[in-house]
This record gives C-alpha cells, structure tokens and sequence, in this order.
C-alpha cells in the first residue's frame, strides 16, 4: 500500500460514499459541486434526498367559507427554531391575473411532502408553493381539449426519490359535466381506461395519462350521482382527500370508495370504504389519510369515531378495525378553558394573530414535539359521564407520523392520540374575523428549500 | 477458545494467527484479536490460515496499527459479553463506564495521524473489513470536511473540478440552501 496517496478519490467508491454519509445535510448537498465523481456518487447512491424528506409536523393549513384565502394554524415559533413564518394568506403568490370577473377565492388545494397546491378557485389557476421558502410557480392550464380547468387537482411529491413533482386532474369530472346529462346512468364508473391529464415539473406540459381498472369499478354512475346529490356544500368538504403512499395515490371519492392510481405502471384499482353507502347515508362522515403505517381511514359520526389502517398485500387489500371510540368533546371545553384562563388562546394559534398586530408573550417554543408540553386529558377520568353531547365531530387531517388525529369540536381542535386515546388541547379554530368555519383542511409538513424547476 | 480442560498445547497454537504483511512481515495475534476483521474471520472459518494469513495489500506499519487497534477493542468486545452476564451490580457498571471513555480516549489518540496514514488505515479497514475502524476513519476524514466549501474541499484533498461552470451552476440552483 503506498503511503503517499492522500486524495480522497483514491478510495473506493463504497468508503468514499461512507465518508460523505456521515456528513451534515447542508456539506452533503454541497459536496456535490466538488467534482463530477462526487456528484455521481451521491446521486447514484441517493445519499441526499432522504434527508430531504419532511419530518415533522408544522401546522394546518384551512381554507374558509367566508375567507377569501386561507390560514395556517401552528404553534408559534421563532426562526431560530423552525425557520421563518409560514404565511398561511400566501400573500407572496403574485397571481396570474388580480382583475378577472367573477369570485376572488384562494384556497389551499392539495399539500405532499412539502409542497403545497394553491389554487384560484374562481379561475381555477394552480401554483405549487413551497411555505417555507416562499417560492412558488404558476402552472400553465392544460389544453382545452385535455379537460376542464377547474377539475379538482391532486399534487404528488416524494423528495425521496426525485426532485420532480407531479400534478393530477381527472379529464373528467363525474359531479360536474355527467351530473346533469344523465343519460349514461347504467354506465360504469369510474371507466375501465380513465383518463387523467397529468402535469410534470420535468417536462413542464400537461400530458394525457390512462389509468387501466384491475378489478371491478365502484358502481354505475346514476349509483354515484345518487350520492352525491345528498352532498351538501356547506356541511361536508366539495372534494375529498387523497395520499400518496409508497407510489400510489390514494383518492377518497364520493360513494364511499378509494381510488388507488399506481403512478409506476398506470393501473388503478377501486378500494371499498370501510363503510357503506348506507352509513353515509346515515350522516356517519369520513376521511383518508396518511399516517404512521400508511393509508388510514376515519368515519365520524357525531362524536363516534372509528379508524381503520389499509392492509396491502399482493394486490389485496383490507381495511383493519384499529380505533373504534365514542369521544366526549364537551370535556374538552373544560380543558380548553383552563388553558386559556392560564395561558391565552391556545398553544396552536392562527396566523392572523400577526396580521391584526397582536404579538403573544413568549413565543418561542422550542420544539416541535407536542407530547411533553400540552396538557393532556384522559376523558375515560373526566368528570361528564354518559349523557349527550353537543354537536359534532370534523377530521383536520392525520399526523404523517404518529398515530395521532386532528379532530375539531365546536371550534376546540386536538390532538388525539389513537394509541392511548389521550386529548391535548391545540387551539381555537375560529380566527378572530371568520365565523364560518373551516371546510379543507391540510396537515403541512415543511420541506427543505428546492429550487429545481423554479421551486 | 481453547477446548475447555485441556492443558494441549497444540490447543494454545490454534487460537494463535500469523499475519503475514505485504513487507514480509509476521505478526502473531490472538484469534480474538483476528476475527474481529470479517476477511480474516471467513478465513479462519474456511480452515485457511494455515501457514500464515498473506495481506499482500497492507504494510508492516499499518498492519501494526491496525493489530493495535483490534487488541484494544478485542478487549473492550469480552468485556461487553462480561456486562451482558449476571454482573449487573453498579460497581460493575462503574468499571465498565471507565473502561469504555478509556477505549474513547484510545480511538482519539490512535487518529492522531498524517492524512497519508489515515487513508491507509481507512484503505486497510475496508480490504480486513473492521467495520469499527472503518466508521472511526471514515468518521474522522468526514469531520474534517464538514462545513467546508467545495472550493475548500478540492484544495484541502487535491481534487481536480471536472464540471463546466454550468454543471456547477445548476448544482448550485437545485440546493441554492446548502451555498447561503
């Protein structure tokens, strides 16, 4: 062995990838403008972009019926512990065009990983934003014969595995062009080759994508505008969910059935609900998400809750029982009262907190960890036993990663622990100037900063 | 390691291994102290170490080195295999504390090297496959780039850049971050 070589390109490529493992995010990027060898080795070896993956919970991001855009609701935060503020209004978005005629209303679309879709709900214009850097750019519309603007819209972005981004419509909306000429009742839905248009960041185009069915569709299409006729606006989101889990996109649609479009090989397959359409029918409400063991599933009814956990194998599927409780909201009041008798507000509070020039006390909590530092409760030791309860029950969204769910009653929102059933009290979640509420909702996870494709 | 019970000398030989360096020199180490390189381990496992153990790939000052290394932390693995044992009394926890920050202090002097010699060690810990002293070099060459600037990396290691200002362009706007 000579002893004069000290050039770390002498080493094999498996100890150098060794040596550059072991370094912090920020040198580790760097390093891959060093030279070629390095930068290959790095990419080859996707040394980088699983540390780029989000890894906590930062806030929700809402959107309002009677706001024209929407909030983020977060514990507060100083930069030095978790980076800038997040602007839940997206003030920094320059839209595409401030004087078209018709509704002004933004809205948050759809959040992966990071990045979150913000959408023109009167023109239907999309951007994909990324919070915590305040970058965003403006999507082209795909063309006219590919499908309708306004078509709700789903965005998927894995940094594991690629710096890229994709954004999804359906070419056809079945509430919106088949809702009323419904001529082809007995039609099946969806169709056996469904066609999406697809948006990639690589290319910059829409592009048309055909999803083939394996297996049986979920009805006929008089079966699922009979559903939806009984969707109200107001009371249940216009749209519903979606998650992306290990490279599939998980889509809730109305009449009670998941929409799992593999994106690796353009299949797709129909998942029935946990529920049926009779519970829907019942008022029994749901919502899917992603948490920590992948796809979840919570049906609500008033303050009954259940949650399921979708179990894959082999291309089967089945819905596992894993939380099944009557909660009782009303306790939470008194939790959320004295809090706010001690401390103010809520640990969690709004945006607009800044934006009306009211400053908390010490805003400065360190960490994003919520278990240690919220009160907790145990409602199975509270005092209210049996009984009624108030009202009702409404899913923000799932923790990415852990078992716990954003619930909300009568404007108190917890955190609710599926594994040990314990309640923490986050906040209020009625801002100070909107009285109606909350109609989507999207648990955010901030993302390092990219500027790949202009984000 | 030695059948138990017998006082065989031919017994005592066995647990012996001669490494042989690439300078021709010999080395005799305990098998303990061998096997905690996974090449020589396969070795002895294959019945092939008659004769000596050939490492044509490392000289006499690094294997010397490395056996040092090894002896210490062959030490450090029986007394780890003691602690899993019914000793679990504090006195005994106490020792082994002191034992481990001595095996730190070990590490820390044993790095106090020329670059030459660290990429050496790191190049014979790779071939002998000791994963320890593998991440303790690799360890110690990735803390000395830590922090530092591309520019101050090729300098620092003699590396030629081999990318066109507008490969280091787009690098520099896909992690815009990692240059702030």
């Amino acid at each position: 062995m000579e002893t004069t070589s000290a050039a770390l390109p002498a080493l094999p490529d498996d100890v150098l990838a060794t040596v550059l493992g072991r370094l912090p995010t920020c040198t580790l990027a760097a390093s891959r403008c060093v030279c070629q060898a390095w930068r290959g080795l790095v990419d080859e070896r996707q040394l980088l972009l699983p540390r780029l993956l989000p890894h906590s919970v930062r806030g929700i991001f809402a959107n309002y019926i009677d706001h024209q855009r929407p909030h983020f609701f977060a514990r507060p935060a100083s930069w030095t512990t978790v980076g800038p503020q997040i602007d839940g209004e997206f003030s920094y978005v320059v839209a595409a065009e401030n004087n078209h005629q018709g509704r002004k209303q933004f809205k948050v679309e759809d959040h992966c990983n990071g990045l979150v879709l913000y959408r023109d709900d009167g023109r239907g214009d999309l951007y994909v934003c990324n919070p915590v850097a305040r970058q965003w750019v403006h999507l082209p519309f795909p063309p006219k014969e590919m499908g309708r603007r306004k078509s709700r819209a789903f965005l998927v972005f894995n940094p594991a595995t690629s710096l890229n981004y994709i954004v999804l419509m359906p070419s056809h909306d079945l509430g919106k062009e088949i809702w009323l000429t419904n001529e082809h009742g007995d039609t099946e839905w969806p169709p056996s080759r469904w066609t999406w248009c697809v948006f990639s960041s690589k290319t910059k185009r829409w592009k048309e994508r055909v999803f083939v069915r394996e297996g049986k569709a979920a009805g006929t299409i008089a079966d699922m505008l009979r559903v939806m006729e009984t969707v109200s606006y107001v009371t249940v989101s216009p749209w519903r969910y979606a998650a992306y889990w290990q490279g599939a996109l998980y889509i809730h649609c109305h009449g009670e059935y998941v929409s799992r479009l593999s994106l690796t090989d353009l299949k797709y397959r129909i998942i029935e609900s946990p529920i049926d359409r009779m519970e829907w029918y019942n008022k029994v409400r749901s919502f899917l998400g992603r948490s920590k063991e992948g796809i979840y599933f919570a049906a609500i009814h008033k303050c009954h809750l259940r949650v399921w956990i979708l179990n894959e194998w082999h291309g089967r599927t089945q819905w596992v029982l894993k939380h099944d409780r009557v909660l009782k909201p009303r306790d939470w009041w008194s939790v959320a009262i004295s809090y706010q008798q001690i401390n103010g507000e809520g640990p969690w509070i709004w945006d607009d907190f800044y934006g009306n020039g009211k400053e908390k006390n010490g805003i400065d909590w360190s960490s994003d960890d919520d278990d240690n530092s919220i009160p907790t409760c145990d409602w199975e030791n509270t005092k209210h036993g049996g009984g009624e309860y108030p009202g009702y029950l409404v899913v923000l969204g799932f923790n990415p990663y852990k078992e716990v769910i954003f619930l909300a009653s009568h404007s108190v929102v917890v955190a609710y622990h599926l594994n040990n059933s314990k309640v923490q009290f986050l906040g209020i979640l009625k801002p100070s100037t909107h009285e109606f509420g909350v109609y989507d909702s999207f648990v955010y996870t901030p993302c390092q900063s990219l500027r790949r494709h202009g984000l | 390691m030695a059948s138990a019970g017998s006082g065989d000398e031919k017994a005592a030989a066995a647990a012996m291994i001669t490494l042989i360096s690439s300078d021709n020199e010999k080395f005799e180490v305990t098998e303990a102290t061998a096997t905690l390189s996974q090449t020589i381990r396969h070795m002895i496992e294959d019945g092939c170490t008659d004769g000596g153990v050939p490492l044509p790939n490392v000289t006499s000052k690094i294997l010397a080195r490395v056996i040092e290394y090894c002896k210490k932390h062959a030490t450090a693995a029986a007394g780890e295999e003691g602690s899993s044992s019914s000793f679990s009394d504090a006195a005994f926890l106490e020792v082994d504390r002191a034992f481990l920050e001595e095996l730190e202090e070990f590490d820390d002097a044993f790095l106090e090297v020329d670059r030459a010699t660290l990429f050496d060690l790191i190049l014979a810990a790779n071939y002998l496959d000791i994963k320890g002293l593998l991440n303790l070099t690799c360890q110690k060459v990735a803390d000395s780039v830590k922090g530092k600037t591309p520019e101050q990396i090729r300098e620092m290691y003699n590396i030629v850049n081999d990318l066109t200002p507008e490969e280091e362009a787009e690098i520099r706007r896909e992690t815009q971050w990692a240059f702030e």
